[in-house]
């Protein structure tokens, strides 16, 4: 992926290296993001505002890793903000319209825009499930062509802690199917 | 129970369908280093306009400073001089 971008050009602020890198690394950041929130709209934003901080802070990348791996980083923490952030809202807020029924917004999913099939589904409502470090590394696994060790790198974990995240959320991913087959005996 | 199993082997399934980026959102990407110079610019002419105000405020200070100064010596000046007055 890197080997087509010119980082010393992207670093001095070339127009043509910035249109590289966002062909590079648009559409995989965006399909990584799309399946770690679950909200095309949510994905949308998010790839925005990592493509921001890619471009604000691209001087201080130093090549220890390749660049690939310093944008996922970059996208992880993003995600894992929001995921928090939804989390934490959920957990504390309690919502509760003035006038009348709120608005419901409609946005999509994973299943409902790839027009998954019944197991997708709950699959995926059990990913998102699963906390957040395992639902991350979980997706990347599943999702990019990552081996462990740039998931380690790109999450700033060790390759032990990725393996474990992974494993257990495979184990987390297996209770709660088979908990969903045993009410609805599929 | 072996349909179970079958159910349960989606988890190690890779993902392999990919959502297509709008239009919208590619547009947006890519305006992404002018919009920032533009905020940048932007930013470097607020900093500019809030220092020229603090130089005419720190300015202002310190002409009625020096104006507060001449008048006290005027007014210490003219007290002395009448007290001089009265003694005589």
């Amino acid at each position: 992926m890197n080997e087509e971008i010119d980082i010393i050009a992207l670093q001095q602020g070339d127009p043509k290296a910035y249109q590289d890198l966002v062909k590079t690394f648009a559409k995989p950041i965006f399909n990584t993001c799309f399946y770690i929130l679950q909200n095309k709209e949510e994905a949308e934003d998010v790839t925005q505002e990592i493509f921001v901080t890619v471009f604000q802070s691209i001087t201080f990348f130093k090549g220890d890793s390749k660049l690939s791996t310093w944008v996922y980083r970059i996208a992880i923490n993003k995600c894992n903000e929001l995921l928090r952030f939804k989390k934490r809202k959920k957990r504390f807020g309690i919502h509760i319209p003035i006038f009348g029924s709120s608005i419901e917004i409609k946005t999509e999913t994973p299943d409902e825009l790839l027009h998954q099939d019944e197991r997708r589904k709950v699959l995926f409502k059990a990913i998102a499930k699963l906390p957040e470090n395992q639902q991350i590394a979980y997706t990347l696994y599943n999702l990019e062509d990552l081996s462990y060790q740039e998931i380690a790198e790109a999450m700033n974990l060790s390759l032990s802690a990725i393996e474990s995240l992974i494993f257990r959320a495979k184990q987390n991913l297996r209770k709660s199917l088979s908990e969903f087959y045993k009410i609805n005996e599929l | 129970m072996k349909n179970k199993e079958d159910l349960l082997k989606i988890i190690d399934e890779k993902f392999t369908t990919r959502v297509e980026m709008s239009d919208e959102l590619k547009e947006r990407l890519l305006n992404i280093p002018s919009i920032s110079r533009k905020y940048r610019k932007n930013n470097w002419l607020l900093v500019a306009g809030i220092a020229v105000l603090m130089s005419l405020n720190g300015l202002a200070i310190a002409k009625k400073a020096k104006a507060n100064k001449q008048d006290y010596i005027i007014e210490q000046y003219s007290t002395n001089t009448l007290s001089t007055d009265s003694y005589e």
